[in-house]
């Protein structure tokens, strides 16, 4: 088995200054993420994919992740199966706000060790 | 008089099958005849009308130019309903405060803008398209509508802190199209190709009113990029279009791009001298140019930003004439224009027929006509302020010649226009400098095409003025950037009577040779301005790394590509910018995006004579052998008999044979327009043994022949095979495609991948689902010899979805093939 974790930090004013860019939010965020427009939301859901990006130690594919909230609030990630690593094995994410900020972190479990991952 | 634009929308049915709107996305083409437009019009006029919408009630558009956007639009102005088109760069929170100021209770947006307003409901124009499909209700009877009823309110772009919105009546309209008709010449049937947003007044009268009313056909592209561009220039062959001068310059340099260098340099530097040849000799002369334009582009109609002279005498020199106008969004909009028979270079023309223009003492530009407004949405005060004894303030200087050509001289207001049309408003970005420590006051102006800055500073509290431009700059918008500054000498700036700063005369002192300054770091290629704008505190040179020198981080380098490929028109993929990757770098992937070359699938397989081959290989050979293997009986036929192709057949893989059951299944009519889409990782897999891969190629090149089978590749290539998806679409060939992407082991399903979704939403064709059971006993997975038995295939009613997420769509069409054998076994 190995793990891969990722980190990132989101600014919440720069997303909202992005949020009028829709060439931008049309990269990063699939439609369902847009339902709810705010800039909070959608800085954790971006700090959300770059952690998985760097987790999974993978360039990003934005289209391709989606996030989204379980019932209990809890972030559930989806990554599409044409992206996925066949030896990835589980996929986690947490997503944190406070003030300004968003952070997430995101663990990734392979199989096992490949060759230089 | 000619008929208002209630009639006109009225009248579109008469047209019947002739094609009106195209809509061009990255995936295929889509049609719509001048009755489908009519009828999507009724529709949508009977969807306001059960939303409780009275007349005279406002809709917000902002949404990218669309035939719904134009369907909707329609169905507003014909039903008396107040359309307020929202121009796509506003931010959400201007979005909002128009629609909380004008009380609309419905939002019309596009996928990708997202806006929450503070009552009524958002709703996505894909959503609406979806509610007034064919079959659903129309509405019948219209209003009468009075002369001087509000037909739309026009706000402008920008972030100004008191937007007002300039109200358009139904005569306002009715006269400008009136107006511009004498002067265009009577082509039979028009064919446009739209480049302006439809929020763009000049866009609504000429680029879709006028052609309408013309009987002609309007295309609208998904992206500008120069490659769509051409391609649709190509396809659709456009005798006209309308253009901000930005974009005549890019279709300028789309088509130099081409040449071989010295020609381009002669071309470049002879135009004035080839004007001096008759102009059928130049059309001859430079045909094959403007074959990269379709060839039929006979004129190029230009307004809202000054156009320089010498991209006018390119274009003339190729025989294609730029018919320069001059109008404002409160004239409905065009006050003047040139026109084929009377035309000056560096003229805007002769006012139109019904209206009257007249030049004040101080060389201010007044308009009159039944095409000006009434005035502002609920601004008495700014109504008050902007006529003069009946005659509108255009706010712009200029001068007619004694043959009465109007030429524009500068303007009164000092509202900066960019060259793309944007528009940056000084207030804006004195706000953001006077919020800056140290600065007393500041004066914004445009100089020499720019954004620039004079500043009067407190001398004992004010930093470098570098670093109050700086940190201005870092709160505004890349369009807003201070691009040079001035430090004001004076005490203070000089003032009118009510205390505002006299701008002409700041101006007149900056063209007395003040000194001023450039941004002293600005560098001179427009990649490398826009890398400076993203990172203000930096030295931007070439060989610089985004990331270790520049200090982008990933979010500043997603913002670096969305600026660069609204820039320059292209598709930059993220991998190509990373942290590492230099300013020069930046300048190759640029160029890269502008010469993507598109691979396509080969298309042979659809011609006519193959299609034969394989009809007759098929009931002859194949399928008599098939139906000895595969013991088949098939359920719901039925619904297959209403089917108007193309549509999506999607279902469950558990063996080689599926493909050639499911076919043979198919009614003739059916399976002679049918492609199976194949993932290449089965075909393709890249196998150490060359022998196996060339066997592996002969398979899928019989299966091209006998199945007509496309490749879909995993991963990469993944769009070129949606493209190809949707020229089949398009050309009216249905799709068999198996979900799960791979066969499954023991006959259960896999969950499907979310790629039919996809293909299901940006094709938007019905999805005919089907379960197949059997065959995984009849030839396993990695068994060669077939053993006999018993299969079905059942066939579900066809799936007309709403727009979902591309996961939701999938997730539909899964369980609709569940829901086919109720005691499927699924493994999700």
């Amino acid at each position: 088995m190995f793990i891969g974790t990722g980190v990132d930090l989101a600014r919440v004013d720069r997303l909202a200054r992005l949020s009028t860019n829709a060439r931008f939010l049309r990269r990063v965020f699939t439609p369902a993420e847009l339902d709810d427009p705010r800039p909070s939301h959608l800085a954790g859901i971006f700090a959300a994919k770059e952690a998985v990006f760097k987790a999974i130690g993978q360039p990003p594919c934005w289209q391709a992740l989606s996030v989204s909230r379980a019932e209990n609030g809890r972030p559930t990630v989806r990554l599409d199966v044409a992206w996925r690593d066949p030896r990835l094995r589980a996929l986690d994410v947490s997503i944190s706000h406070e003030g300004e900020w968003a952070i997430a972190v995101a663990i990734a479990v392979f199989d096992r060790e490949g060759d230089g991952v | 008089m000619t008929a208002t634009v209630q009639d006109l929308i009225l009248s579109l049915p008469d047209r019947g099958d002739r094609a009106a709107l195209l809509l061009r996305t990255s995936f295929r083409t889509f049609t719509w005849s001048y009755a489908e437009l009519a009828r999507q019009v009724r529709a949508c006029a009977h969807w306001f009308a059960s939303q409780d919408l009275v007349q005279g009630e406002r809709v917000v558009f902002w949404a990218p130019n669309s035939p719904i956007w134009v369907s909707a639009y329609l169905a507003c102005l014909a039903s008396g309903l107040v359309p307020v088109p929202l121009d796509l760069h506003s931010a959400p929170h201007f979005v909002e405060r128009i629609a909380d100021e004008t009380g609309a209770r419905v939002l019309l947006r596009g996928r990708y803008q997202t806006a929450l307003p503070v009552r009524g409901q958002s709703m996505p124009l894909d959503r609406l398209e979806w509610l007034t499909r064919p079959g659903e209700p129309e509405r019948t009877a219209w209003p009468a509508l009075r002369a001087d009823d509000l037909a739309e309110l026009m706000y402008t772009s920008g972030t100004t802190s008191s937007p007002k919105g300039v109200m358009l009546t139904h005569e306002n309209l009715r006269a400008n199209l009136e107006g511009i008709q004498p002067i265009v010449p009577p082509e039979p049937f028009y064919r446009f190709v739209s480049l302006l947003p439809l929020s763009h007044a000049f866009e609504q009268t000429i680029g879709l009113f006028l052609p309408l009313s013309r009987g002609g056909q309007i295309t609208y592209l998904e992206t500008l990029k120069p490659s769509a561009l051409i391609d649709a220039f190509r396809k659709d062959r456009p005798n006209a279009v309308v253009a901000v001068p930005r974009l005549l310059d890019l279709l300028r340099s789309r088509v130099l791009g081409r040449l071989p260098k010295p020609l381009r340099a002669a071309l470049s530097g002879l135009s004035p001298v080839l004007l001096v040849l008759p102009w059928p000799v130049r059309r001859a002369l430079f045909a094959p140019l403007r074959a990269q334009l379709g060839g039929c582009l006979r004129y190029v109609v230009v307004g809202g930003a000054p156009l320089d002279r010498s991209v006018e005498r390119f274009w003339d020199a190729l025989g294609i004439l730029v018919l320069q106008g001059y109008g404002l969004t409160e004239t409905a909009p065009v006050l003047t224009a040139n026109t084929p028979s009377a035309h000056r270079i560096g003229s805007v023309g002769k006012p139109l027929q019904n209206v009257s223009i007249r030049i004040d003492p101080d060389g201010g530009i007044l308009a009159r006509g039944p095409n000006v407004t009434p005035g502002y949405y609920q601004r008495p005060e700014a109504t008050a302020a902007a006529f003069v004894d009946g005659w509108l303030r255009t706010g712009d200087l200029g001068q007619f010649d004694r043959d009465g050509f109007l030429y524009l001289r500068g303007r009164q207001k000092d509202m900066i226009v960019t060259p793309a049309g944007l528009r940056v408003y000084p207030e804006d970005v004195e706000a953001a400098l006077n919020r800056q420590s140290g600065v007393r006051e500041s004066a914004v102006l445009e100089w020499r095409g720019q954004v620039h800055a004079v500043l009067l500073l407190d001398p004992l509290k004010a930093p470098s003025a570098l670093e109050i431009v700086a940190a201005a700059n870092r709160q505004l918008n890349p369009i807003q950037q201070i691009r040079g500054w001035t430090l004001w000498p004076g005490s203070d700036f000089p003032r009118t009577p009510t205390l505002k700063v006299r701008k002409f005369k700041v101006r007149e002192a900056l063209a007395s040779n003040l000194p001023s300054r450039a941004h002293p770091t600005r560098p001179t290629g427009r990649v490398a301005q826009i890398v400076q704008d993203l990172a203000p505190d930096h030295m931007v040179s070439p060989a610089g790394r985004l990331g270790p020198d520049l200090g982008l981080s990933s979010i500043d380098r997603l913002e670096l590509i969305t600026l660069l490929e609204e820039e320059f028109h292209v598709d930059i993929p993220d991998a190509d910018v990373t942290s590492e990757t230099t300013v020069a770098g930046l300048d190759e992937v640029v160029r890269r995006g502008e010469s993507l070359p598109s691979s396509r699938p080969p298309t042979w397989q659809l011609n006519r004579g193959v299609v034969e081959l394989r009809d007759i290989a098929q009931r002859e050979l194949i399928f008599p052998i098939l139906r000895h293997a595969v013991w088949l009986t098939v359920e719901g036929s039925e619904n297959l008999r209403s089917l108007s192709p193309p549509v999506i057949f999607a279902g469950n893989h558990v063996s080689h044979l599926d493909g050639p059951t499911v076919l043979m299944a198919l009614p003739p009519w059916l399976r002679r327009r049918t492609a199976v889409a194949a993932l290449a990782g089965f075909y393709f897999p890249t196998s150490a043994n060359p022998l196996e891969n060339t066997w592996h190629w002969t398979l899928f090149d019989l299966a091209e022949l006998f199945f007509n089978v496309f490749p879909v590749p995993r991963a990469r290539g993944f769009r070129e095979s949606l493209r190809h998806a949707g020229f089949l679409a398009e050309h009216g060939w249905s799709i068999l495609i198996f979900p799960e992407g791979t066969r499954s082991v023991n006959g259960q399903m896999t969950p499907f991948r979310e790629g039919i979704g996809l293909l299901a939403t940006e094709l938007k064709v019905p999805i005919v689902p089907f379960l197949l059971r059997g065959t995984h006993r009849i030839l396993p997975p990695r068994a060669w010899v077939p053993r006999p038995g018993p299969a079905s295939l059942r066939f579900g009613a066809p799936l007309y979805l709403p727009p979902m997420s591309y996961g939701d769509i999938t997730r539909e069409i899964e369980k609709a093939v569940i829901a086919l054998a109720p005691t499927i076994e699924v493994r999700l």
